[in-house]
């Protein structure tokens, strides 16, 4: 659907070439002196994660150019795009160079913050749904580069634990570093509360196929939580993040920087959406499930090894085969309640309906009465289904 | 008509498969309130609660507080999948208290096991928790098993 291009998108457009120009000097970047990296051990300077970040920048980029492609008019193709302009820094306590650890700086608290703000106000339609925060979210925006450019010039070393001195450091500001300091944090949640307003307010007033697509934002969002949840439990168990778990957890960060391009894009870019409702139901039901068997294989393997040190005094692999077996015949009674659960708490309708149908079959079984047939078959359609209008012929048995 | 969810949930409820889950499922809560019955009775005589919950792992993972809860929780869940088995053969159609009652039975043949046999052969930190309180904690975990259990 071609949109009217806004005035916001037609700026974003004009500017785009720089914003390619800075992605590609933050690549080159990397093989310069400027950038120091850490020994092999660390793991943002590792190979891996650089090239796992590479990947990431690439798909948000080709995501973003195909919105703009597909949806020219929509802000969001080139905010996409923007926001790759985060993605493409390198570790911050990696950067020698002062100049660049500023505009590195000035880049994370500006662009990027900002792409994420306004796609939250103007996904997925690209137009606002309030007009009154579309023009706050936009004021408090310039307000945010002139915050950040004041902290560059007032602050006498950028943050970071090295206090490195900041080489573009201006005496005569630094009386307004602490104006500068608050000045971030407090623009920041007015911005992130006006975003999410707009964001529920257009969640409410949506017809169903927005509502779907906003649903798949959703569903990336969720991910940021499972995140946060993993941050918060892995570096407190054994191990901590040099353990394989913390080492996934790790790795999974880097999707961070796919949510927005993933997120935004799927539900623009695909003509029929996937049945969101479905993957999540989908997701909720085999994690449930790989939760608990996983608890059972685990309390298998206990008992089992218990057993076998009982009877003939040591340990045996067959307490690992005993446990696989006893999970594979409890999949399918295990996977059946999970999912009868979660229909029941997230998804009454699809409950209730088989519930229904399961009582008219239990009817159709024990009644003979046609009418009464009839009567109960009428009453399941319509509470199943819901049709506007209803008519049930029966043939007549003697008609010929 | 889809006569295949009807037909499906018809043998739910005779599936040797659900009854096993019911079990697990009663054994889990009947695990959780056996933990917070030695939390409680462990802390009225001096003992922390993580001290109690590090008891419960053992052999290499000893002291591991995690991997005791979620060792404890898992041991409960099977005991009580073996009881939902055993149980669907004689005590199908019993009243709640009936099947309460056969759960504290249960309880007390698992105490008298641990107690006696398992823990002694592996010289588990939980023979420092006094027999009384283990024992009526087995009796706890056994009528919660009972009344969580739905033999249908």
């Amino acid at each position: 659907m071609i949109e009217q291009p806004t005035g916001l998108y037609r700026w974003l457009m004009r500017l785009m070439p720089l914003a390619l120009l800075y992605i590609a000097f933050m690549i080159a970047v990397r093989f310069t002196s400027w950038i120091e990296w850490k020994p092999a051990a660390d793991f943002s300077s590792s190979a891996y994660y650089q090239l796992a970040l590479l990947l990431c920048l690439i798909i948000a980029l080709l995501v973003g150019f195909l919105v703009i492609k597909r949806a020219p008019g929509n802000v969001c193709g080139p905010l996409i795009v923007y926001f790759c302009m985060m993605i493409v820094h390198p570790p911050f306590d990696t950067v020698t160079n002062n100049y660049l650890r500023a505009i590195v700086q000035f880049t994370n608290q500006t662009f990027g913050v900002i792409a994420i703000v306004l796609l939250l106000i103007y996904f997925p339609t690209g137009k606002a749904a309030v007009k009154g925060i579309e023009r706050i979210t936009l004021f408090i925006s310039a307000l945010l580069f002139l915050n950040s450019m004041l902290w560059i010039v007032a602050a006498p070393s950028l943050s970071d634990g090295s206090l490195i001195p900041n080489e573009l450091y201006i005496a005569e500001f630094a009386s307004l570093a602490p104006i500068a300091a608050s000045g971030f944090p407090t623009i920041l949640s007015i911005m992130l509360v006006s975003a999410v307003a707009s964001f529920t307010i257009r969640f409410r007033r949506a017809r169903q196929y927005e509502r779907q697509q906003m649903r798949w934002f959703l569903a990336m969002g969720s991910y940021l939580i499972v995140l946060l949840v993993g941050w918060f439990t892995i570096p407190r168990m054994a191990g901590g993040l040099e353990s394989t778990p913390g080492l996934l957890l790790r790795f999974a960060g880097i999707g961070i920087n796919l949510v927005p391009a993933i997120g935004v894009g799927i539900p623009i870019l695909t003509h029929r959406l996937y049945d969101i409702d479905v993957i999540i139901r989908r997701t909720l039901q085999y994690a449930i499930l790989t939760g608990i068997l996983a608890v059972i294989y685990f309390g298998g393997i206990i008992l089992a090894q218990q057993a076998f040190r009982l009877i003939t005094g040591q340990s045996s692999d067959l307490a690992i085969v005993i446990s696989t077996l006893l999970i594979a015949a409890l999949f399918t009674p295990v996977r059946r309640r999970v999912q009868e659960v979660i229909d029941r708490r997230l998804y009454r309708r699809k409950y209730d309906a088989e519930k229904m149908l399961q009582r008219f079959n239990t009817t159709l079984r024990d009644e003979v009465n046609l009418d009464e047939l009839r009567q109960a078959l009428i009453s399941v359609v319509h509470d199943t289904m819901q049709p506007a209008r209803l008519a049930l012929w029966v043939r007549d048995a003697h008609e010929d | 008509m889809n006569t295949r969810i009807a037909t499906s949930n018809d043998t739910h409820s005779h599936n040797i498969g659900s009854v096993a889950v019911d079990g697990l499922i009663a054994g889990a809560g009947g695990g959780i309130v056996m933990v917070v019955y030695l939390l409680v009775a462990m802390a009225t005589l001096g003992e922390s609660p993580t001290s109690v919950l590090s008891r419960f792992a053992s052999g290499d993972m000893q002291g591991s507080i995690m991997t005791g809860v979620v060792g404890h929780l898992a041991v409960s869940s099977i005991y009580g999948m073996v009881f939902a088995l055993l149980g669907s053969l004689v005590l199908r159609g019993q009243p709640k208290p009936v099947r309460m009652f056969a759960g504290v039975f249960f309880g007390i043949a698992l105490f008298v096991f641990a107690e006696f046999v398992l823990l002694p052969a592996f010289q588990s930190p939980m023979l420092g928790i006094p027999v009384l309180h283990f024992g009526i904690a087995h009796v706890i975990y056994g009528l919660t098993l009972g009344f969580l259990m739905k033999l249908r």
